[in-house]
């Protein structure tokens, strides 16, 4: 894969991240725990897919789809805090990654990979995204309920990964069964 | 090398866990399965095809498949003779009448 593949790939991720970020807001506001804090995130699933296959430019995508969402929804003007945000929400899959990589034996190539190992892959993913974002939004003095947020947004990043999932199985086992 | 990792995922997304639902035809069969290993009789998957006057032997024969996929019945290999496959009922199987006669004891409380 060369440079520019690399850069077009990173910019659909960013494309489709953004999209389903704006959908997730549009579908799901309702479901809104705090600003920021949601207790179904549908995002999370593209995340986890784009840094499982794509890996780092898959994270790049997510960094700068988040910063692009971010910006325009939730800190207007505040530059600092949402680059951050978008770089918090880039680099936690990756940091998940090497977590499960180290303790839940995943391969690199995603050899071997089982549907109860994914969604333990999944809760390992949401709770180390969660925490990383919930650490600066206490830093910046943005929240003060550290361990309410955290637990609601891991939950939200969890059945929203569950959501993606679910429909990736049922589009695989039943949607082009049906469409044969 | 990202294609690869690509349908490693999709081929995880399609072992996901479920809860494995069944569709009256597959009730109806299981139903009869359960009462012929409760009265000890030899049930083998060409009996278990002409044991029903109201579903074709085709019908039971790919139920027979759904329901072994979804782990409720298992299939057994005759002893003697290798072409006779004998249905056995599965811990899932038995787990499942013994939630149904939970339900049936509470509801008759």
């Amino acid at each position: 894969m060369n440079g520019l593949q690399k850069i077009a790939i990173a910019c659909c991720t960013a494309i489709v991240f953004a999209f389903v970020f704006e959908l997730n807001i549009l579908l799901f506001s309702s479901f809104e725990f705090t600003k920021g804090v949601n207790w179904i995130f549908v995002p999370s699933g593209v995340r986890l897919a784009a840094v499982l296959v794509l890996d780092v430019w898959g994270a790049l995508g997510i960094v700068l789809g988040s910063i692009g969402v971010g910006y325009g929804q939730y800190y207007s003007g505040d530059w600092i805090n949402a680059v951050v945000a978008g770089l918090l929400s880039g680099l936690s899959p990756l940091l998940a990654r090497k977590f499960c990589n180290d303790f839940l034996s995943l391969k690199t190539n995603l050899d071997g990979l089982t549907g109860s190992s994914l969604l333990k892959i999944a809760a390992a993913f949401s709770v180390i995204s969660s925490v990383m974002h919930q650490v600066w939004y206490v830093i910046h003095g943005q929240t003060q309920n550290f361990l309410t947020n955290t637990a609601v947004m891991a939950v939200g990043d969890f059945t929203g990964t569950l959501v993606v999932l679910y429909a990736a199985r049922w589009v695989l086992l039943r949607g082009f069964r049906s469409a044969r | 090398m990202s294609y690869l990792k690509f349908l490693n995922l999709m081929q995880a997304v399609k072992t996901l866990p479920t809860f494995p639902a069944m569709d009256p035809v597959e009730e109806h069969l299981l139903n009869a399965f359960a009462a012929a290993w409760k009265a000890d009789k030899d049930l083998t998957v060409l009996s278990a095809m002409q044991m029903f006057e109201d579903t074709s032997p085709a019908t039971v024969h790919r139920r027979l498949k759904t329901l072994r996929k979804k782990g409720l019945i298992a299939l057994e290999t005759d002893p003697v003779d290798s072409r006779v496959k004998h249905i056995v009922g599965t811990p899932l199987a038995q787990k499942y009448f013994d939630t149904l006669d939970d339900c049936f004891a509470k509801a008759s409380e």
